[in-house]
């Protein structure tokens, strides 16, 4: 496992180097190398460093997008069993996926903070002299990585196994209802996984706390999904989910990212 | 034998209040359950003898002046949770906590509340127990589940503090979401089925006043039960605390991990003078 | 004029809604009920604590002084602590009562 200090420390001071436009409020100054580890590091910087971190683990240990990937897969099959149907459209297709997706997520929130949890990278990321809000962003980052590897296979397993009208022609409009469905997830993920994790219940817990707070992004995600899902659609989902979905997603996000600190300090 | 002129010799300190020790919440509970009361029994009556029948669903509106009210005042009391657990978060104040506690799992009660009269109105309108058209009720389940994972939170935290902490992370979050999980709630359902029990604009002017007098008898309702609540537990912790003053540590018992506020700015303070003050305030 | 509105109810037969409307307030009056019995239980405990206190502080005044409030009280409440309150004697009961007047 690699902690924060454990990086290369050009990747922990790359903030120094880069242009004001990335560093946050820092002019860019160059750091002489005895100064490394003193001054307070760009938030940028940081949350590149943690988001580094966290792709480089999942990439080595590959212990949560594959799993998704392969629940996700499966539940389309138990979904063929359980509704006795060899296509779906419509309503029963958005339902179908977006349910899949928020249960395979799940599983991928459920491992989010395991492996800080247990192996003291609270404890490191505490004593580093940065931002913690930081983790949040980085980690919200690193779930919604892995929720779009997620969805391509998903997306593309749904559309080969249960799918019957065409998905070229709603794939533009699919991906952005996507995408905003998944920065809410993503962010509602990460904040229910923090307050999760350092419970005695923390495998029963995290899902317990998600799922209401997940029903308004399914909401907006299945009733703007499937008018896309039959024969004959229109090219772009109505525009009041997309803005429900949107909202949801910046409120919660700005909500988490005040509220993560309280849940590092200890 | 007459004694009570006497204090005890260093036990009850009558001036203790007075030197701001310890908070006392039962200040204004006489005066609010009084008004309490009244408010209560005028709206009953208003309901039952002064609002007209309905047009459309007769007798059975009249559920309206209970399931709304109490649908309005538990949201009011999630959010104001919520506002709670912010000051207890900014102040690092374990009072906050303790009020925010109270107050959702009051609200928590009246949502219950909530949706049984719902139910029980859908039965009588609709024939069903339960319809996915009403938005509210829609939203009231939802907030419901949500909330009752409060509890099972705060009882997998053994650390007062962390407990305290995370439960207003949670109060507040939550808080949040009711209102968006109202609109987004209301937004799905909107072009379904016209709204058919809920509505409450355009009232006609004597059903409004009975609604506006059930509404403020609801809320009295529940800031009486809250601050009946917030003093029964402050009372039991006092008595706790005097306990292990005068019998020393080791004589109470160890409680059990509890998902309440343990209140150890209570027995923080009352113990105080107590040789190897040790504040283990588990409930 | 309420005749005609009678009439014209569609939801429910007047005294078939009756039953929901009364279901409806008796599910609220009972919540606060069942609230009042458990605040009743809760104040009887605490009637309970606060007088085998109030003994356990006049046995520490009767034994040898104020200095010597640990040993005295501890045994006594150890003994009476583990069993119910009903073993405090009605000597007991009756002066915490008249020093509350």
């Amino acid at each position: 496992m690699t902690s924060v200090q454990d990086l290369p420390p050009q990747d922990v001071q790359r903030g120094g180097m880069q242009p004001p436009a990335q560093g946050g409020a820092e002019p860019p100054v160059e750091t002489a190398p005895p100064l490394r580890g003193l001054r307070q590091t760009g938030f940028a910087s940081t949350v590149a460093a943690l988001l580094r971190k966290e792709l480089l683990l999942e990439l080595r240990t590959l212990e949560s997008v594959p799993g998704m990937s392969l629940f996700a897969v499966s539940t389309f099959v138990v979904f063929h069993f359980a509704l006795n149907r060899n296509s779906v459209e419509g309503d029963l297709a958005a339902g179908i996926l977006w349910v899949t997706l928020l249960f395979a997520a799940m599983l991928g929130v459920n491992r989010l903070f395991v492996a800080d949890a247990d192996q003291g990278g609270f404890d490191a990321f505490l004593l580093a002299p940065v931002d913690r809000s930081a983790m949040f962003v980085a980690k919200a980052l690193a779930l919604l990585a892995y929720l779009v590897v997620l969805e391509l296979v998903a997306v593309a397993a749904f559309a080969l196994l249960l799918l019957g009208s065409p998905l070229g022609p709603a794939l533009p409009g699919l991906l952005v209802t996507l995408a905003l469905g998944d920065i809410g997830v993503a962010v509602i993920g990460t904040l229910v996984a923090a307050l999760a994790v350092r419970t005695r219940a923390r495998d029963l817990l995290g899902p317990l706390l998600a799922l209401p707070l997940f029903v308004p992004i399914v909401i907006g995600g299945a009733r703007a999904t499937s008018p896309l899902l039959v024969a004959s659609h229109p090219a772009w989902p109505a525009l009041r989910w997309l803005l429900t979905l949107g909202l949801y997603d910046l409120v919660f996000g700005l909500i988490a990212f005040a509220l993560f600190d309280f849940l590092l300090e200890d | 034998m007459e004694r009570s002129s006497q204090p005890k010799a260093g036990l009850i300190k009558r001036g203790s209040r007075a030197r701001g020790e310890t908070p006392a919440y039962g200040g204004g509970l006489r005066t609010l359950s009084v008004a309490t009361v009244i408010a209560v029994t005028v709206s009953l009556s208003l309901v039952f003898f002064y609002a007209p029948l309905e047009a459309e669903q007769g007798f059975l509106q009249k559920i309206f002046y209970v399931h709304v009210p109490l649908a309005i005042v538990a949201l009011c009391g999630f959010v104001l949770g919520g506002l709670l657990a912010i000051a207890h978060l900014r102040t690092r104040d374990p009072r906050w906590d303790y009020r925010s506690y109270v107050v959702i799992h009051m609200s928590l009660i009246f949502a219950v509340g909530t949706l049984i009269t719902g139910s029980i109105w859908a039965k009588g309108s609709w024939g069903h127990w339960w319809v996915w058209s009403e938005p509210t009720l829609v939203s009231f389940l939802i907030v419901f589940l949500l909330y009752a994972t409060y509890q099972p939170l705060r009882f997998a935290i053994e650390d007062p503090e962390r407990q305290a902490r995370y439960a207003s992370v949670f109060a507040i979050t939550a808080g949040a979401f009711v209102p968006m999980n109202f609109i987004a709630v209301r937004l799905s359902t909107a072009y379904l089925h016209p709204r058919v029990l809920g509505s409450t604009s355009n009232l006609p002017g004597p059903m409004a006043l009975t609604f506006l007098v059930s509404l403020l008898a609801m809320s009295l309702l529940f800031a009486t039960l809250c601050k009946y609540e917030l003093t029964a537990k402050h009372t039991r912790a006092q008595v706790r605390a005097l306990r292990r003053r005068l019998e020393g540590q080791e004589e109470v018992r160890r409680a059990p991990r509890s998902a309440a506020p343990s209140l150890q700015h209570v027995t923080a303070m009352t113990s105080a003078p107590a040789p190897g003050g040790r504040t283990t305030g588990q409930r | 004029m309420i005749a005609i509105t009678l009439a014209e109810l569609p939801a429910l037969p007047l005294h078939t809604a009756g039953k929901y409307v009364a279901g409806a307030y008796i599910v609220l009056f009972a919540l606060v009920l069942v609230y009042v019995a458990i605040m009743a239980i809760r104040l009887s405990r605490i009637e309970r604590e606060l007088g085998e206190l109030l003994a356990c502080a006049r046995e520490g005044e009767l034994s040898a002084g104020p200095g010597e409030l640990s040993a005295g009280p501890s045994e006594r409440t150890a003994a009476a602590g583990g069993t119910q309150p009903g073993g405090l004697g009605q000597d007991d009961v009756a002066q915490p009562e008249s020093t509350l007047a």
